[in-house]
Parts: C-alpha cells; sequence; structure tokens
C-alpha cells in the first residue's frame, strides 16, 4: 500500500504540471518582463467571451489616473462559480497582481485580484463547496 | 531490509491493480442491465445537459503505469489530493509559465472526480493508456506545423490556433474530450435526428440518423460529417469529410471517428470513441469518458463578441519586432 500511496502523490503533481490553457495564450499576451501590482477603483467590469475583463482606475503618485483593462476567466465559469455582477461593481476598490501587456498598453492579466481587506476574489475553487460544485452522482 | 520492503510494496501494489481493474469492470457491467427511458418515437433517451469535466488526463501518467484502475478508496483519496494540491495560489519562478498559469485555480472548472469506471486515463486501448506511436507521416506533418509556427508565430491572425480564433475548441469535439473548463453538452432527440449543442465554442453538431451516405470526399467541414445509428441502446456516429486544418491532435483530414454513446443509468452516458487515421499513428486508439447529468443549463459562449485577446496577441508580436529591430540597429 505504501507505494500505493507515493504513486498517488506523483500522479497528482503530474497533473499540476502539465500545462494548462485558456482560450487564447496568455504568454503571447503579456510580457514576463512587466509584473504589475495595480491598486485601483473599478469603472467597468466586462461580462464578455472568450474572457471577462475589468476595468479599474489606478492613481499614481503624483495624483494621475488611468484607466487599466484588467483580463479575466470566462464569463460562464465565473458565473458558475459564484461570481455575479453584485461581485465586482463600480466603485470598488481592487488589487490586482498580474503581467503587463507586450505591446505596453494599459492592459494586464488578472492573475490574482484581492480586496483592500485581503479577501481574495476567485476564492472557492472547485471542491470547497462552491456553488455547483455538488456530489457526484 | 529495505530492498525487501521495496519489493514487498511493488508486489501489493500489482495486487491492487488486479483488484481495481476487477472492480472497474464489474461496476460497468452491473450497469449495463440498466434499461434506458425511450423518447416519443421510441429511441432510447439521451437528452438532457450533460458534463464531461473530469480530473483523470487522457493518457496514463508514467508513475502509474502500472495502474488501470483505482479501487474506491484509492480515487477517493486520489480526488481529495487533487484538488487539495489545487487550491493553492500558485506562483513559479520561470516567469514564462507564471504568465502562462494566468489564473488560480477558481478560474478552472475540470470537476473534482476521475471518471466514473475508476480508470487512470481516458485511454482504454492501448491497454498501456498511451497514444500509440505517430506513423512517419504523423511525425513529418507535426514537425512541418511547428516549424511554420516558429518561423511565423503571429504575423496575422491566420498564423494562431483555430480556439483563439473562435472557430473551434480544441476538446470540443468531435470527440469531446473534457477541457479546463465549460466542458458541458446538451442533446436534442428529434425523429431521425440527434443534435449535439456544445458550449465551448457554441457548436451545434447535427446527426442524421437515416443511414445516408457521407457527404462528397471533395466536401470538408470543421467538425466533419456525422451519421449515427442504434445498436440495441447504444448511439453509434461514424464522422469523417475532417478538413486539414481540424488537427484533432495532429490527426489527417482523412480521420475516421466512431463514437458510443451508452446512458448506463439515470445520470450517467458512458462516451466512448475510436479514432482511426493510419497517416498519423500506427494503430487506431479508444478512449472512454463518462458524462454526469448536470443541473446546469449550457451557456451562450459568443467568442468573437469580445476577443480582445487577438488584437492584444498581434499588437504584441509587432512590439516584439520593433524592440527587436531597435536592438538590431544599435
Amino acid at each position: 500500500m505504501r507505494s500505493t500511496k507515493i504513486g498517488l502523490a506523483m500522479g497528482a503533481a503530474l497533473l499540476l504540471s502539465a500545462p494548462l490553457w485558456a482560450h487564447h495564450a496568455f504568454t503571447a499576451e503579456f510580457d514576463g518582463n512587466k509584473p504589475v501590482k495595480l491598486r485601483g477603483t473599478v469603472t467597468k467590469m466586462e461580462w464578455i467571451n472568450p474572457h471577462a475583463w475589468i476595468h479599474v482606475d489606478v492613481k499614481d503618485a503624483d495624483g494621475k489616473v488611468t484607466n487599466w483593462m484588467v483580463e479575466c476567466g470566462s464569463p460562464n465559469t465565473l458565473l458558475r462559480r459564484g461570481v455575479t455582477k453584485n461581485s465586482v461593481t463600480v466603485g470598488m476598490e481592487i488589487l490586482v497582481d498580474g503581467y503587463q501587456s507586450k505591446d505596453g498598453s494599459n492592459r494586464a492579466n488578472g492573475r490574482d485580484v484581492t480586496f483592500p481587506d485581503g479577501k481574495k476574489l476567485f476564492l472557492g475553487s472547485s471542491g470547497t463547496g462552491a456553488p455547483g460544485d455538488t456530489p457526484e452522482k | 531490509m529495505k530492498m525487501r520492503s521495496v519489493l514487498v510494496s511493488v508486489m501489493a501494489a500489482a495486487m491492487c491493480v488486479v483488484t481495481a481493474q476487477h472492480a472497474a469492470g464489474q461496476g460497468l457491467a452491473a450497469k449495463k442491465t440498466w434499461a434506458p427511458p425511450r423518447t416519443a418515437d421510441g429511441q432510447p433517451d439521451l437528452q438532457g445537459v450533460w458534463t464531461n469535466a473530469t480530473i483523470t488526463p487522457l493518457e496514463r501518467p508514467a508513475d502509474l503505469a502500472a495502474k488501470a484502475g483505482f479501487t474506491p478508496s484509492e480515487a477517493a483519496a486520489y480526488e481529495k489530493q487533487m484538488v487539495e494540491n489545487a487550491n493553492v495560489d500558485r506562483r513559479r519562478s520561470d516567469i514564462s509559465t507564471d504568465v502562462g498559469l494566468a489564473y488560480n485555480e477558481a478560474w478552472w472548472d475540470r470537476g473534482t472526480h476521475v471518471v466514473k469506471t475508476l480508470r487512470t486515463s481516458l485511454i482504454v486501448d492501448p491497454a498501456d493508456g498511451k497514444l500509440p506511436a505517430l506513423a512517419a507521416d504523423g511525425e513529418r506533418r507535426a514537425a512541418a506545423l511547428a516549424e511554420q509556427r516558429r518561423l511565423h508565430p503571429a504575423d496575422g491572425p491566420e498564423n494562431r490556433s483555430l480556439a483563439e480564433r473562435c472557430i473551434l475548441w480544441a476538446t470540443a469535439g468531435p470527440p469531446m474530450m473534457p477541457g479546463p473548463y465549460n466542458d458541458n453538452y446538451q442533446i436534442f432527440q428529434a425523429p431521425g435526428y440527434v443534435a449535439i449543442v456544445v458550449e465551448m465554442i457554441h457548436d451545434v453538431r447535427i446527426i442524421p440518423l437515416d443511414a445516408r451516405p457521407h457527404l462528397p470526399s471533395n466536401v470538408r467541414q470543421w467538425l466533419g460529417d456525422s451519421r449515427g445509428h442504434w445498436e440495441g441502446n447504444t448511439l453509434v456516429v461514424e464522422t469523417a469529410n475532417f478538413t486539414g486544418k481540424t488537427r484533432f491532435r495532429g490527426a489527417s483530414e482523412n480521420m475516421r471517428l466512431t463514437e458510443r454513446f451508452t446512458r448506463t443509468d439515470p445520470y450517467t452516458i458512458l462516451y466512448e470513441y475510436t479514432v482511426n487515421d493510419p497517416a498519423t499513428w500506427t494503430k487506431p486508439w479508444t478512449a472512454q469518458v463518462t458524462m454526469a447529468k448536470s443541473d446546469s443549463r449550457v451557456y451562450e459562449y459568443a467568442c468573437h463578441e469580445g476577443n480582445y485577446g487577438m488584437t492584444g496577441i498581434l499588437t504584441g508580436a509587432r512590439a516584439e519586432e520593433n524592440n527587436s529591430a531597435k536592438a538590431a540597429a544599435k
């Protein structure tokens, strides 16, 4: 049984290291050399396919405001995860940790989105009691 | 002492394999005796919304090479471990990988279960759970495509994948494979036809059941040309006439696909498909996926609606070219 346990552990590790791909290659769109941390105020949420976008006003040290677009996951999946139009609303403050677009425009991937109190927007993954995550029949 | 312990472990693992295979086979055999409900015109009823989301991989992981199936308790332990491992905020020191990861696990929707057959891979034939070796022609085409992508990664949208172009989704089928999210299908039946709505990337496959011949061989379609018939309670669908650009896992346009849909209980369709394409693989291969009845519904997936990603990829490629040109001029 001991070797079985080891086998299971290795199988899990392999699956996690397998490449996950979204609708399109984020590596082609965003620049690994341009990590960004954006703290800003939501101005718009676009619930569109193939990926949703959050628009955020970000104020720099001099008080200048720049509007950024932040790319999210598939709206269909977000909805099934329990993210609704009430989850991200205009005026809400968020912190985005991602990478800027390769063309230098004010776009970033929303790798992690956090609220000021430290809560993650996208907590509640499968297997954690998220909406729709019902036991298999 | 250590060596002996390893030997004992190996023997125990081998016994577990036999037990698991037996258990998986028994479960399916028992379910096959269940009689599905019928539609008004007498077809076995496959209608409804189904999901094939699963954490079971297409090919068997190397460390499970000797293990075709889990026992129920092993499957539960594997699922628990997978979910725990997945629900962490992963960062990678390799920047390129970290960008590609893009989301934390909450943005994916692969489900939390292995397939109901408890197999360790979707592939059931070959018996090792691996894709067969590529045929010479398959290798040649794969190399040519890789070279084309290396030389012309993003000259224009045509260089990008069909998924990025909102034309086809690689797992949406046919054949229908579990993907990272939106693995939802709705089956409709009408006299003489079965129709399958695929959430990703919003396609509908209409399958005539009246034994009409396939389209002429010079007519090629992204989803191929499907014809269905019933063998007992199993819907059998034969598909041909794919395009040379469809390329399911590198397949040629002459790929022949046979799918089998069998409803084994109120909550399950056993979906099996065989890929036959001598121009790509040295022998045919077969995979099994269990589809679970879903309480959800199929949502719209209007992919072109906001495909800002394509713009971002192409402008990104131009920016990189400009940067390279500037660097070369210095």
